[in-house]
């Protein structure tokens, strides 16, 4: 036996081979690959061609609706601080007594809100409300009251 | 490891494919039965717990069989299954006995001296133990390279070790092997 090199003498042996100087029972490797097919458990998954189920409405929204909830908890926690805070914003006109009373008052609206209307605007809104007609005196107001413009009644 | 690339890149398309791939499986098991258990073999010595780590080995990859692209050899993935099964025996096994590597290894050695199906003679008989005494990593890649002529850079894939670092350990493998003749002429 050469031992200064005793890889290459075993090689040249025949026993650098896998199953060298082991054995195993006969018909072993084609015995087991059958019994082991029949083991395998099934995988229906690795066959399962069928596509996913549609998603529903309430899947498919469900994302934008819960932003719209998170923005709104957001907005609703900014008045929350504003109020806290003495910022609040004014209730609106419809809902606030005061406003009310006041549009509810002529002498208010004449003073106030209508001060500033010509007597050309006046009598436009005469027109359109239906109260000038043929009969209405209007040559007799003068350019002093009606200024430079000529008005002129509909026909 | 596998000659037949063509071949396994027919059987990889055929195992990706779910209507296929149980039949495919059956010719994996078929095709690669033999030199994975081998593998395992000479690492646990016993027939017995070399076939459970084969049946393991097989069932693993059946089970997982989806998580295999085809980007690897199809063999590159089967071995590393099989040595990854092994070497959680041995592990296991020392653990479980509270065994040192050093017991484990001595038993080991006594398995091949009494072993029943141990057929080889003395000179294989002597390799087979001179092989046993190497640590586990070395062992591996001793086998590899040496009973079943593996290429480095396959070897590297399987045991994720750079080839210069298998080339090294070859080398010590083999010294030892030489100094164990030497010391038990």
């Amino acid at each position: 036996m050469n031992k200064d090199n005793i890889l290459e003498t075993a090689r040249q042996a025949g026993l650098a081979r896998p199953d060298a100087g082991m054995k195993v029972p006969a018909g072993y490797f084609e015995q087991f690959a059958l019994d082991m097919s029949t083991r395998l458990p099934e995988r229906p998954e690795l066959t399962d061609t069928t596509e996913a189920a549609p998603r529903s409405l309430w899947e498919r929204v469900r994302t934008y609706v819960y932003m719209a909830a998170m923005f709104a908890g957001i907005w609703l926690m900014m008045q929350m601080v504003n109020i806290m805070g003495g910022h609040a914003s004014l209730a609106p006109m419809d809902s606030n007594p005061v406003l009310a009373e006041a549009l509810q008052s002529d002498d208010f609206m004449y003073d106030y809100v209508y001060s500033d209307m010509s007597t050309y605007d006046v009598l436009d809104e005469m027109d359109d409300a239906g109260i000038l007609d043929d009969t209405f005196p209007i040559a007799d107001l003068g350019e002093d009251i009606i200024g430079e413009s000529t008005y002129t009644l509909p026909q | 490891m596998s000659n037949r690339p063509e071949e396994d890149q027919n059987l990889t398309a055929r195992l990706r494919d779910g209507a296929t791939a149980r039949e495919a499986f059956n010719e994996v098991m078929a095709r690669y039965s033999e030199p994975l258990y081998w593998q395992i073999r000479r690492m646990v010595q016993s027939h017995d717990d070399a076939n459970d780590l084969l049946q393991n080995t097989f069932m693993k990859a059946w089970m997982s069989i989806e998580n295999f692209r085809g980007d690897a050899k199809l063999s590159t993935w089967l071995y590393k299954i099989a040595i990854n099964e092994a070497l959680s025996f041995l592990d296991s096994e020392r653990r479980r006995r509270h065994m040192s590597l050093d017991d484990q290894e001595a038993e080991i050695v006594s398995t091949i001296a009494a072993s029943p199906d141990f057929d080889g003679n003395e000179l294989a008989r002597k390799l087979q133990i001179a092989i046993a005494t190497l640590p586990e990593k070395q062992r591996l890649v001793f086998n590899m390279k040496y009973f079943d002529d593996m290429k480095y850079e396959d070897i590297s894939n399987i045991l994720g070790t750079s080839v210069g670092a298998l080339k090294a350990s070859y080398h010590l493998a083999t010294k030892k092997i030489e100094q164990y003749f030497d010391e038990h002429d």
